[in-house]
């Protein structure tokens, strides 16, 4: 548990007063101790009239009550002691603060007026959004652990999932895993920034809490396996290794295995697996025609599920001589099927020839030796993870094809298993949250109508399926999907589009801007948007051998020395 | 009620005409005066000895007899010695009214001593002396006048001043005071209270001798015509001297004749003051005089007559002295020249109207009401306080 | 009633309002009172009335006039102007408070002191009594001083004043003076640097 620097029963201090502002622009406090005892970002609490508003700092200011006395030296003009009243009488920081929550908490316990009031409150009440603002001179806080944990939940290890603590005070800060899919959520931030740990992170949290499944696209191998860290040389435990139940490790493509371990199985796809749309949406990386939706269309036409494989057996160019002794398309070539099928040979060549760099992608099969895809659906559906690791398959061709082909099927199934619960009222579907990387290649603005990610994106869980994006240019990522998304937690962005996008869809939130400039690398991420009660910087939990402690702590059973620290990660054989 | 400015306005050319004729009249009469007075001054010793023929013959007289000095002759201003000590008094008084609810007198004596070249602060003093109640009676039971306070005030100012002098005081040692030395013109004052006055007076000056301390009096603006009569009685000696006109009204007075003969800064020959009234008395300070022109500029004269005992005007040292520290002690207060040590002493000695009351209100007070026999202010008095 | 018998009359009053009175005195006494001292009256209800002394003025009148535009003056006709003379010299003295049945107030008193009134100044231990009562809320009437120089009577009141609590080791006295001053002057920055830049000075000193 990191370290809080306050014990849980000291009120915390008064740093300053109200002294203006609004809803609109944000309330201006004066601060009463030095300015460095507070940061932007900061979690304050303001009391006023037995409401407690919960707030942001977004911008400190340094003031003074007349100009001149800040642009004088006091300290050489006049004797020490009196510089330092006039100082501390005419200099002052002022903080911006985005107020965000309010609840209405009553008087002090032991106030007059209290137990009247409890009489008319019988249930304590939720936070709620922000309607109205706090009188002058209201005193403002710091927000403590106790508010921290009215705000965002107790950690309870389970669906109340830590994800770091405040910055200033080290107090805990969670979030609730069950709002967090409830919608499609990013996870943002530069190569660098501590990205995937926070991810891995989360995924942790969602695979403990088990209230969703989840499909992660391992495109680097990331996640499933165990890793190194190029930074610390320190090896990263995979999700495999440690819920080792839970989740199973997919390797795209026979015979695909992560160094010591092994694949729970690999995935082939079938031929007959690819649709249409599969192939369309590779559009832009394959470089096809507009001629091509028409090609495939007729090809399907006539060969149905078999297309594909149908279309690979083609041949370019193939030729023999006829009864006149003149060369005409063999019956083989592709030509000869144009022809036939009416479509432009020429553009049917083309097109075969661009096919060409999947047709030889080593994991499709016309017959796979099993039903790879069959397999993670229902491991899915049964409640249980799956991590799909690319193994050598790390083109960006692989990726796109892969990903899209899954996630359509799955979401297939849910859809079906969605429309039969709403008849039958029998089995809801199980929770799923698709996870993955790269988002910008597949969401982006040109490809934004073709795929399924986006589709899902909007659908906003209508089929119990969301996604977890994870991405370090979000402003690459189709802007309608970006508002489209419930809760983002990100790390440092250091290019302005990003940061707007990150905060697209979201209502006025200026002061946030600048508080996801100023993250510090690998230690500190901004939490924001619909799942999240209100926006937050924090320090993020570190993904160390802590961590792993705290979440497992409590349920472990004994386990022999081996286990305990295989399972702890202090494998000698782990790079 | 405002005036009647009309009617005052009917005799106004009359009394214009009047003192016009007056003015002509005086500046012939002044003309022939310094004609008369050209001629005396050839033969002095000549005026003399028809002033003091006069002096037997006559029972009653007032004028001016020349001393040593030629009468025409003006002396210029001699060197101040640089220690001296300059005492001055003057007074004011309250004089028993009976309007007022209560009768009383009182006198009021500022008393300034300067010791020069010493640096020292002058010191000053104020006498404050309520006149004993049966004092403020007469004989014949009327309350005293105002010149009988005054004479009463006189006399305290000169025994005042010479109670002030010490023997560490700065030798020499001049005393001055506001008015003519001989008391005997000073008020109407006959009869036994008059000759002990003076006897009183001469006696103190015969002490005053006998310490050398000088004691001079200062006339600011002096009206007398001494010398006039001086050149009356030469006129009515000089047979073959014409009549002058009728008027004898107009007495020309001894500023105006002088007052373009004496140079600023210089004083005039010697007199004596030749004073007879029936009856003689014995004891009687002999008095001298000079006038003194306390003017900055020949151009702007003023005359003030300076006058001092007569033993005093016996020495050249003496009347040099008086003249010198009085002329620059007026000359201090140079814009209207007047001693500097008289004006203060008269500063002190000033009684304002409100002082009166309180004064009246103390001694009503200490009856602590057993005033049966005092009648209240008379309402015509009162009525004459009220705004 | 506060102890009296050690304060020093130094004039009676010739004019007064609530907020301010001025007394006559002779020339004599003006080694006593100084800009900036605390003084006080007392009135026929035993109450006191306390100022501190603004302007000291020295009048002149016709006499003196003519001595100054005349000839040169004998040193001993100086002297006697000086010493002997009823030369009108105001001590005009800003209300700062009052106190009665012994207990201080900072406000302005109910009534002004009557004409004629002695002008006392205060002993040492009333000063300090006074000074140190509340939270010092009689300075906000130095600050009501409109026509003349606030930060000079504010130092020579400091001068003589903040000694007397060092003398008793109150040290805080003066810190919390220097608070006070600048939490009322804080608005107006030409004055209020003004009084701190007479205050360095003073501690210079």
């Amino acid at each position: 548990m990191e370290n809080s620097t306050q014990t849980p029963n000291e009120p915390s201090p008064v740093i300053g007063y109200v002294t203006g502002g609004g809803l609109e622009a944000n309330l201006q406090v004066r601060l009463t101790v030095p300015p460095q005892e507070v940061q932007e970002g900061a979690f304050v609490v303001i009391d006023s009239n037995n409401w407690r508003f919960y707030g942001l700092v977004t911008d400190l200011q340094l003031t003074a009550i007349d100009e001149h006395y800040a642009n004088q030296l006091n300290s050489q003009r006049f004797a020490p002691h009196l510089a330092n009243y006039l100082n501390s009488q005419t200099l002052y920081t002022n903080l911006a603060v985005m107020p965000v929550l309010m609840n209405e908490k009553g008087p002090e316990l032991d106030s007059p007026e209290y137990p009247a009031w409890r009489l008319l409150h019988t249930e304590d009440s939720d936070p709620i959004s922000v309607k109205t603002i706090p009188n002058h001179h209201s005193p403002v806080k710091l927000a403590d652990k106790a508010d921290i944990a009215d705000i965002f939940g107790e950690e309870n290890n389970q669906n109340i999932f830590r994800v770091g603590s405040t910055r200033e005070q080290g107090h805990p800060v969670c979030l609730n895993l069950d709002k967090f899919v409830q919608r499609s959520s990013g996870i943002f931030g530069t190569t660098g920034s501590g990205k995937s740990f926070l991810a891995r992170i989360i995924l942790a949290g969602l695979i403990h809490a088990d209230n969703a499944s989840t499909l992660i696209f391992d495109m680097h191998n990331e996640y499933g396996p165990d890793t190194t860290s190029s930074d610390t040389k320190a090896s990263a435990p995979g999700l495999k290794g440690k819920f080792n139940n839970k989740v199973r490790l997919v390797g795209l493509g026979a015979g695909t295995s992560f160094g010591k371990l092994q694949p729970d199985f690999t995935l082939e796809i079938a031929h007959s697996d690819i649709t249409t749309e599969d192939v369309l949406q590779l559009s832009q990386i394959l470089n096809l025609k507009e001629t091509t939706g028409t090609t495939l269309d007729a090809l399907e036409n006539e060969f149905r599920e078999d297309w594909f494989n149908a279309f690979m057996n083609m041949k370019v160019g193939s030729m023999i001589e006829n009864d006149e002794g003149k060369l005409e398309p063999a019956p083989d070539s592709v030509a000869f099927w144009a022809r036939q099928a009416g479509i432009h040979s020429g553009a049917a060549e083309a097109l075969r020839g661009k096919l060409a760099r999947l047709f030889n992608r080593p994991y499709l099969n016309n017959s796979p030796a099993s039903n790879g895809l069959k397999e993670i659906i229902n491991t899915l559906q049964a409640g249980r993870h799956v991590v799909l690791s690319f193994g050598k398959y790390e083109s960006e061709l692989d990726y796109l094809l892969v990903t899209n082909l899954i996630t359509r099927k799955i979401r297939d199934a849910w859809e079906k298993a969605t429309t039969e619960f709403q008849i039958n009222k029998i089995k809801e579907p199980r929770p799923l949250v698709v996870v993955v990387e790269e988002a910008h290649k597949l969401l982006n603005r040109e490809m934004a109508n073709q795929t399924i990610f986006s589709t899902i994106a909007r659908e906003m869980r209508k089929y119990y399926v969301t996604l977890l994006i994870i991405d370090q240019r979000p402003s690459q990522i189709y802007d309608e999907v970006m508002s489209q998304l419930g809760t983002r937690i990100s790390g440092s962005l250091g290019d302005e589009d990003d940061i707007n996008a990150v905060l697209s869809g979201l209502p006025g939130r200026g002061g946030l801007r600048g508080m996801l400039a100023k993250l510090q690398p690998k230690e500190e991420v901004l939490m924001l948007g619909w799942g999240v009660p209100m926006p937050i910087p924090i320090r993020s939990r570190r993904y160390d051998q802590q961590f792993w402690i705290d979440i497992f702590g409590a349920e472990r059973k004994p386990m022999d020395m081996d286990q305990a620290s295989s399972f702890l990660g202090f494998d000698d054989d782990s790079d | 009620m405002p005036l009647n400015f009309a009617s005052v306005e009917k005799n106004a050319s009359q009394y214009i005409e009047q003192a016009k004729q007056w003015q002509l009249e005086s500046a012939e009469k002044t003309s022939q005066l310094n004609d008369l007075y050209q001629q005396a001054c050839q033969d002095p010793e000549r005026l003399k000895q028809i002033i003091e023929l006069a002096e037997e013959s006559l029972s009653s007289l007032y004028t001016a007899k020349p001393l040593l000095e030629s009468p025409d002759s003006t002396y210029p201003l001699p060197a101040m010695p640089a220690h001296f000590t300059l005492l001055a008094a003057d007074g004011s008084q309250i004089v028993p009214s009976r309007h007022r609810a209560l009768q009383f007198g009182l006198i009021n004596v500022g008393l300034f001593k300067a010791q020069f070249g010493s640096g020292k602060t002058p010191i000053i003093d104020l006498v404050s002396e309520l006149i004993d109640f049966t004092t403020i009676f007469t004989d014949d039971g009327a309350l005293i006048s105002e010149d009988d306070v005054g004479l009463i005030r006189d006399l305290r100012e000169r025994v005042l001043i010479r109670e002030m002098i010490t023997s560490e005081d700065i030798q020499p040692v001049l005393t001055v005071t506001d008015g003519p030395l001989d008391i005997f013109y000073r008020s109407d004052i006959q009869g036994g209270k008059g000759s002990q006055a003076q006897k009183m007076v001469f006696e103190l000056d015969q002490h005053m001798q006998r310490d050398q301390i000088i004691t001079a009096g200062f006339i600011d603006k002096p009206g007398s015509a001494m010398l006039h009569n001086m050149l009356d009685l030469f006129r009515k000696a000089q047979a073959t001297a014409p009549e002058v006109s009728n008027n004898n009204r107009i007495r020309i007075s001894d500023r105006l004749l002088l007052q373009n003969k004496i140079p600023a800064s210089h004083r005039s020959a010697l007199f004596e003051i030749v004073s007879k009234r029936k009856p003689a008395s014995a004891d009687r300070l002999r008095v001298a005089f000079f006038y003194l022109n306390v003017g900055a500029q020949t151009e702007q004269p003023w005359l003030a007559r300076v006058e001092i005992p007569y033993w005093v005007a016996q020495s050249p040292e003496l009347v040099n002295f008086v003249h010198a520290v009085l002329y620059n002690d007026a000359q201090v207060l140079d814009s209207h020249p007047y001693p500097y040590a008289l004006h203060r002493a008269h500063e002190l000695a000033v009684v304002r109207q409100a002082e009166y009351e309180e004064v009246e209100n103390l001694l009503l007070s200490k009856f602590e009401g057993q005033i049966q026999s005092f009648s209240p202010r008379s309402n015509k008095d009162y009525w004459k306080g009220q705004k | 009633m506060t102890e009296t018998h050690q304060s020093i009359p130094i004039g009676k009053l010739l004019r007064a309002e609530n907020s301010q009175f001025v007394a006559g005195c002779r020339v004599r006494e003006l080694d006593t009172p100084a800009l900036g001292a605390l003084v006080k009256v007392r009135l026929e209800d035993q109450s006191e009335i306390y100022g501190l002394i603004t302007k000291i003025l020295i009048n002149d009148d016709s006499l003196v006039r003519q001595l100054v535009s005349g000839v040169s003056i004998p040193t001993e006709y100086t002297a006697d102007n000086r010493y002997n003379r009823n030369l009108p010299v105001e001590i005009h003295v800003l209300t700062v408070g009052f106190a009665k049945d012994g207990k201080i107030s900072h406000r302005l008193p109910p009534r002004p002191p009557l004409s004629l009134d002695e002008l006392h100044l205060c002993d040492e231990a009333e000063v300090r009594r006074f000074t140190a009562f509340g939270d010092q809320a009689y300075i906000r009437h130095i600050l009501r001083l409109v026509d003349q120089p606030v930060e000079e009577l504010l130092a020579a009141h400091l001068r003589q004043t903040k000694p007397l609590h060092e003398q008793t080791g109150d040290t805080g006295w003066y810190a919390q003076l220097c608070q006070k001053l600048i939490t009322l002057l804080r608005d107006d920055y030409p004055r209020l640097t003004t009084v701190l830049d007479v205050l360095t000075e003073l501690e210079h000193e």
